[in-house]
């Protein structure tokens, strides 16, 4: 276990709800912080009775979500003049940018929900669709949806796992990044077999 | 069909059925979360008075050796089930912030060396089990 998330769960222990809400939030915006060990450990705290699940579950949510937000409005607001100052605006008009916005687009609920789990894959994901202004009330939609799954599958793999979460926290990163791999894949499979066969 | 309404027919279907799948998956954690309450409460491990804390049945006693150096008196006392005063007593701890004070915090501020604390609170909690568990 490293130092800092070491420090991370001496506050997560002793500020409680307001750091797991800081961590959830600030992860979704780019900061590399651990938000799905940290939730993974917050329920299981809960499960020892040291914090309160709801509490829990409503501070990991709000954070994941309001972060998403902030991240999608600030990027739309002064993402093109960030770009324009430090010189890389003239990527935007590439194809290969062009290309990713149309994916982001077509596949908009597998790709919002399946990139919330998994904290890089979120801000890149918040990022892009705030530059290709993606619909805000969709963007919202789905990630209001993606992020309430994330969060209850960390809470519950932390509560399962209450006696052993340490163990789990080396392996998260990669957990996470299957789930959503998994969960892409499955999906794009399964409804394409079934949207050609339901078109024929 | 044309290519294009059948490509836009592709994206609203995909949307749909993966929209509704994680609904599925969403509601069937859910029933599983609910009905282990149920079993909670009627095994009187959740007592409803309590409200719905989700605090589970403790797996047997817990082992002293799960203390590390980032956790607080507070979390120790809670998990150990121990009196809110036995470790400040026992390892003469002072200081206002007890027991929202890291172990590792608390060996620094007092220039202590922070394994040789944190096996001083494992042994500290190790005398307290033995002392319940032979009454």
């Amino acid at each position: 276990m490293s130092s800092f998330f070491q420090s991370l769960l001496s506050d997560l222990l002793l500020y409680r709800y307001a750091t797991l809400f800081l961590v959830n939030f600030l992860s979704c915006i780019g900061f590399p912080l651990p938000a799905a060990p940290s939730t993974i450990a917050a329920a299981a705290f809960a499960s020892q009775g040291f914090l309160d699940m709801k509490l829990v579950l409503l501070s990991a949510i709000s954070g994941n979500i309001l972060g998403d937000i902030s991240a999608y409005w600030l990027v739309r607001m002064f993402g093109p003049r960030v770009l324009h100052w430090i010189g890389l605006s003239k990527y935007l008009a590439t194809p290969a940018f062009r290309n990713v916005e149309r994916t982001v687009d077509t596949y908009k609920a597998p790709v919002l929900i399946a990139s919330r789990f998994q904290v890089q894959a979120t801000a890149v994901v918040n990022i892009i669709s705030g530059l290709a202004r993606l619909n805000f009330r969709r963007f919202a939609f789905y990630i209001i949806i993606g992020e309430m799954l994330q969060v209850v599958v960390y809470v519950v793999v932390g509560y399962v796992f209450a006696d052993s979460w340490q163990a789990l926290y080396a392996v998260v990163g990669k957990f996470g990044w299957l789930i959503a791999l998994a969960t892409a894949i499955v999906v794009t499979m399964a409804s394409n077999k079934v949207i050609k066969r339901m078109l024929q | 069909m044309s290519e294009s309404v059948q490509k836009k027919a592709l994206s609203i279907y995909t949307t749909y059925i993966f929209v509704g799948l994680l609904f599925i998956v969403s509601t069937l954690v859910l029933v599983r979360a609910t009905l282990d309450i149920q079993r909670l409460r009627q095994s009187g491990t959740l007592p409803s008075r309590h409200g719905l804390t989700f605090r589970r049945p403790a797996a047997g006693v817990p082992n002293p050796s799960y203390i590390e150096s980032w956790m607080t008196f507070g979390y120790i006392n809670r998990v150990f089930n121990l009196p809110s005063t036995y470790l400040q007593r026992q390892l003469g701890i002072v200081g206002v912030k007890y027991p929202n004070v890291q172990l590792a915090r608390y060996a620094k501020d007092n220039n202590a060396d922070t394994a040789t604390f944190v096996t001083q609170v494992r042994l500290a909690v190790g005398r307290y089990q033995a002392g319940a568990l032979s009454q």
